[in-house]
């Protein structure tokens, strides 16, 4: 009866250690074992965003409208030390349906500081204003990098756009389209 | 001798196996919790083969011969208050000056052609999580080399009639290695270390970091200052990169350091990390009171693992577990057959 619990004990003790060891590197190529790391999110309102002329400017010809695209938050419960970067695209033009402004009149910036939580340096350099900020393209460019990463972190902050209206723009609601990327 | 083994003792060698093994499985809260704010991703699996590198638990990091195929699970979790109607894909990405950028949707490009999601749309209900699958089956006549893409989760942007809107995406960075064989060795040096002042007055330390090994590395690490004038010791800091080196690239590394340390000398330590590949270098450095100092030639030094030795702590769970069980099994039964006995519980040895 003693030697059966024994073995029981030491069956199940084995399991234990096994299971602990269960990723073992000797394993073949192709198999897999399940993660329980966390997620990394990125949150912002789906309302559009209106871009207005500056106080006085009826964003005519020569002048520029900018606004806050809306409050984006990235959540990185990955519990690592790997960082993240948030990128922003021009992913359309602005087009009022009979006049269309290109990706490249537009620039992106991040106006004050990006709001963090965690162990985690979160910046956007030197994209502070419309004058120093990052020519919007059609691909994907850093805006906002987050390194010395430990843990999990958020990073909240509001990324603005600015839009130089050129010659010949005719008046008119414009619509137009950015992405945002979190990795 | 008499050895004090009381019926109680078991008890509490389970109870004590039962707290660490609840301390083990903590990690499973991570998955268990809320989906975060709007739109998440994550890995659901890894390769064995690389159980211990923590890039493989959070990118697709692999070795693919041509004409061999590899899957992993993934998870979106929506954490906003209504539904959400996500697409699903996998794009191309480049690296470059330190920063993994990975392209639009529809951007051709070799992974994309290996590559089958499924499903490729999904709905999720509010604060809510759905699963998907990747599958990648590399071309058999596939040249050999470094492929990087991603696994994309994108919320297009809502219609709007003016204004400008949003599209979100998140996403999985995959590094594919592809060739016959064993993978190219990873690594890395640290070719020489700057003190800086900063226009806001704090000191700096920049490490200029070369990638000379056959995969792209994700860097990590930490500086630690020594010998100090009195004496003084400093740090950890936190090492902050572009996050990400090509095969070949040289980028700069920065810590930004306390504005109260004094200017030095000081012997500078840096301890850098990418995946399982470990390096430390050191430099005796002086920080000038405005913009650089010299760039001085770093010596490595052998790298120490700052990180807990977590198998070994698993084992001596799992060891000390496996006691606690087979001392309660055997003093269990014992028990019982000394109780039937009518003799004293206790064991005596002479």
């Amino acid at each position: 009866m003693r030697a059966r619990l024994i073995l029981t004990a030491g069956i199940a003790a084995a399991a234990v250690v096994g299971s602990v060891f269960a990723a073992s590197p000797a394993s073949a190529q192709g198999v897999t074992f399940t993660l329980t790391g966390g997620v990394i999110s990125i949150a912002e309102t789906s309302t559009a965003a209106a871009l207005t002329p500056a106080a006085g400017l009826a964003g005519q010809t020569g002048t520029t409208v900018a606004g806050a695209l809306g409050s984006t938050t990235v959540t990185d419960n990955r519990a690592g030390v790997l960082g993240w970067q948030s990128k922003i695209t021009g992913t359309t033009a602005f087009s009022n349906g009979t006049f269309t402004i290109p990706v490249t009149a537009a620039t992106a910036f991040v106006p004050g500081t990006v709001s963090t939580s965690g162990v985690v340096a979160a910046t956007q350099g030197t994209y502070l204003s419309a004058a120093t900020g990052l020519a919007l393209t059609g691909s994907a460019q850093t805006l906002v990098t987050a390194t010395a990463v430990v843990g999990n972190n958020t990073a909240t902050f509001n990324p603005s756009l600015s839009i130089a209206v050129p010659g010949g723009a005719t008046a008119g609601d414009y619509v137009g389209a950015v992405t945002q990327t979190v990795s | 001798m008499t050895l004090g083994f009381r019926r109680a003792a078991p008890a509490a060698f389970l109870v004590t196996g039962a707290a660490l093994l609840s301390a083990l499985s903590l990690p499973a809260l991570a998955a268990d919790a809320p989906p975060p704010p709007g739109l998440g991703i994550r890995l659901l699996e890894a390769p064995t083969a690389r159980a211990d590198d923590p890039r493989a638990k959070t990118y697709v990091v692999d070795r693919i011969a041509p004409g061999a195929t590899i899957s992993r699970a993934f998870e979106i979790t929506n954490g906003d208050n209504d539904a959400m109607n996500v697409i699903l894909y996998t794009a191309p990405a480049q690296i470059s000056g330190g920063s993994f950028s990975i392209r639009d949707r529809g951007v051709p490009g070799e992974i994309v052609n290996w590559t089958t999601i499924t499903p490729t749309t999904v709905s999720i209900a509010p604060h809510s999580r759905a699963r998907a699958r990747l599958s990648v089956h590399v071309d058999p006549k596939a040249a050999p080399g470094e492929y990087y893409g991603g696994i994309v989760a994108e919320r297009p942007a809502a219609r709007s009639d003016k204004g400008v809107v949003v599209s979100l995406r998140v996403a999985i960075r995959m590094y594919l290695s592809v060739g016959p064989g064993g993978e190219p060795p990873s690594d890395f040096t640290i070719d020489t270390l700057t003190a800086e002042r900063a226009p806001t007055g704090e000191p700096l330390v920049v490490a200029q970091v070369h990638n000379t090994g056959g995969r792209a590395l994700d860097m990590s690490g930490q500086l630690r200052l020594s010998k100090g004038p009195g004496g003084l010791s400093a740090g950890p800091f936190n090492a902050t990169l572009g996050t990400t080196l090509g095969v070949g690239q040289s980028e700069p590394v920065t810590v930004k350091l306390d504005k109260s340390l004094p200017n030095g000398p000081w012997l500078a330590r840096l301890d850098l990390a990418s995946g399982l590949v470990k390096r430390a270098a050191t430099a005796t450095i002086t920080f000038p009171d405005t913009g650089s100092g010299p760039a001085v030639k770093a010596n490595l030094v052998e790298s120490k693992d700052s990180s807990p030795p977590w198998p070994l702590i698993a084992a001596g769970v799992g060891g000390a577990l496996a006691v606690g069980l087979i001392l309660f099994f055997f003093f269990n039964g014992r028990g019982r057959r000394t109780d039937r006995r009518g003799e004293h519980q206790n064991v005596t040895q002479h």
